[in-house]
C-alpha cells in the first residue's frame, strides 16, 4: 500500500505524509549510532544494516515502506535478507540509503552482497572476470544520482 | 550537477514574495509537533496552492495530484538542507519538473517496450483482455484470434500471469520475479520466451 495524498483532505493527508516521513528523518539520526557501535562494511548487506537501523514499531516500519512506495511485503523481505536487490526497482532504495546517510561506496557494497547472495556462480565468475560490479549496480547508481537532482542544498 | 532544472522567470513572480519559515524545526522529526505542524501548515498553505497553478498547465489533474505528492515528499524529506527561506520556490519547482521528465522517460521506456512485444509477439494475444490489447497494435488482422484462443488455455495459471504482469501491467522481469517469486529476471525472460513459442505454435 503506498500513500495517497489525493485521497484524503489535502492538508490533513498532507500532515499524514510528512508523518510517515519524519520516520525515514529519524532513521538518519539511528544510523550513527548503529555505526558507532560497528564499521558498516560489517554487515552482511543493506538488508542487515537496515534491521539494525529500521525501528521493531511495525507501524512505523509501514509508514517507512508507504514513503518509499514499496508494499509492505516487500519491505520486510527486503529486511530480512530476503530479496535480491537487482530484482527491486532502485529509486526507493537508493532514496532510503542516501536519506539514512549513506555514502555511495558504502551503500554499493552492500547491496553487492546482497546480490551475491542470489546470484548465480556463472554471474559471478563472469563479473570478476570483467573486473567490474554487477550490472544491476548500474541502475542503482542512476538512482542516487538522480536523487541528488532533489536535493535543497544547492539552492 | 548535469541535468539539474532550475525555474527561472517563471517562478519569480512567487520567489520574490516575502515568506519565512523555520527549515530546521521542519527537517527536525523530535521536535515539539505542534510547533512543526503549525509552522508545515503554513508552508504547505502557502506553496501548495501556487505549486499546483504553476503545475496545472503541464499535467492532468491526476497527474497532478502525483505530482504533488512526489514534490511534497521530498519537501519533508529534504527541507532541513535548504540554505534560505527564499530559495524554496526555485527548488519546489525544480523538483516538480524533475519528477515530471522521470514521467516522461517512463512513458517513453513503456511505448518501446510495448513497440517491441509487438514486433517480438507477432501473431500472439492473451486472454480476451491482453488479446484486445496487442490486437490494437500493427499487427491486428494477421492475428487469427481462436486459434490463439486455443493455445492461450494450453497455457498455465502462472504462465498466464506472467503474460499478464508484462503485457498489461507493463512490468519489469525483475518486478515480474518478485511478484511470482522466480528466481531471477533471467528465469522471468525464459518463461516468457518459451510462453512465446506456445503461442505460436512452435
Amino acid at each position: 500500500m503506498t500513500h495517497s495524498m489525493s485521497r484524503g483532505s489535502g492538508e490533513e493527508a498532507f500532515h499524514e505524509l510528512r508523518r510517515a516521513v519524519d520516520e525515514v528523518l529519524r532513521l538518519g539520526r539511528r544510523l550513527p549510532a548503529v555505526l558507532e557501535r560497528r564499521p558498516v562494511l560489517s554487515f552482511d548487506g543493506f538488508g542487515d544494516l537496515l534491521d539494525h537501523v529500521l525501528p521493531r514499531d511495525q507501524d512505523a516500519e509501514l509508514r517507512i515502506a508507504r514513503t518509499l512506495q514499496l508494499s509492505e511485503d516487500v519491505f520486510s523481505r527486503l529486511r530480512a535478507g530476503q530479496l535480491d536487490p537487482a530484482a527491486l526497482p532502485a529509486s526507493p532504495l537508493a532514496l532510503l540509503a542516501r536519506a539514512m546517510g549513506l555514502d555511495w561506496e558504502s551503500f554499493a557494497t552492500l547491496v553487492e552482497r546482497d546480490h551475491a547472495r542470489f546470484a548465480s556462480e556463472q554471474e559471478l565468475v563472469q563479473t570478476r572476470r570483467a573486473g567490474s560490479g554487477p550490472s544491476f549496480l548500474k541502475a542503482y547508481q542512476e538512482a542516487w544520482k538522480r536523487d541528488t537532482m532533489d536535493d535543497a542544498s544547492e539552492f | 550537477m548535469t541535468g539539474r532544472t532550475r525555474i527561472g522567470a517563471a517562478g519569480r513572480a512567487d520567489e520574490q514574495q516575502p515568506f519565512d519559515f523555520d527549515a530546521k524545526l521542519l527537517a527536525e522529526p523530535d521536535a515539539d509537533e505542534t510547533a512543526r505542524r503549525r509552522e508545515w501548515s503554513k508552508v504547505y498553505k502557502f506553496y501548495d496552492p501556487r505549486l499546483r497553478r504553476f503545475f496545472e498547465r503541464r499535467a492532468t489533474s491526476t497527474e497532478l495530484d502525483d505530482l504533488m505528492q512526489k514534490i511534497w515528499t521530498s519537501a519533508a524529506l529534504k527541507i532541513g538542507s535548504l540554505a534560505s527561506p527564499r530559495a524554496a520556490w526555485t527548488w519546489l519547482t525544480t523538483v516538480g519538473v524533475n519528477a515530471l521528465r522521470d514521467d516522461g522517460r517512463a512513458r517513453a521506456a513503456d511505448a518501446r517496450k510495448r513497440e517491441a512485444f509487438a514486433r517480438e509477439s507477432e501473431g500472439e494475444a492473451v486472454e480476451a483482455e491482453v488479446l484486445d490489447r496487442l490486437c490494437e497494435d500493427p499487427f491486428d488482422g494477421r492475428v487469427d484470434r481462436n486459434l490463439f484462443r486455443a493455445r492461450l488455455a494450453t497455457l498455465s495459471v502462472e504462465d498466464r500471469s506472467l503474460l499478464h504482469l508484462f503485457v498489461v501491467e507493463e512490468r519489469s522481469h525483475e518486478e515480474i520475479a518478485v511478484v511470482l517469486d522466480l528466481a531471477s529476471a533471467d528465469a522471468s525472460r525464459q518463461r516468457l520466451r518459451r510462453v512465446r513459442k506456445v503461442l505460436r505454435g512452435e
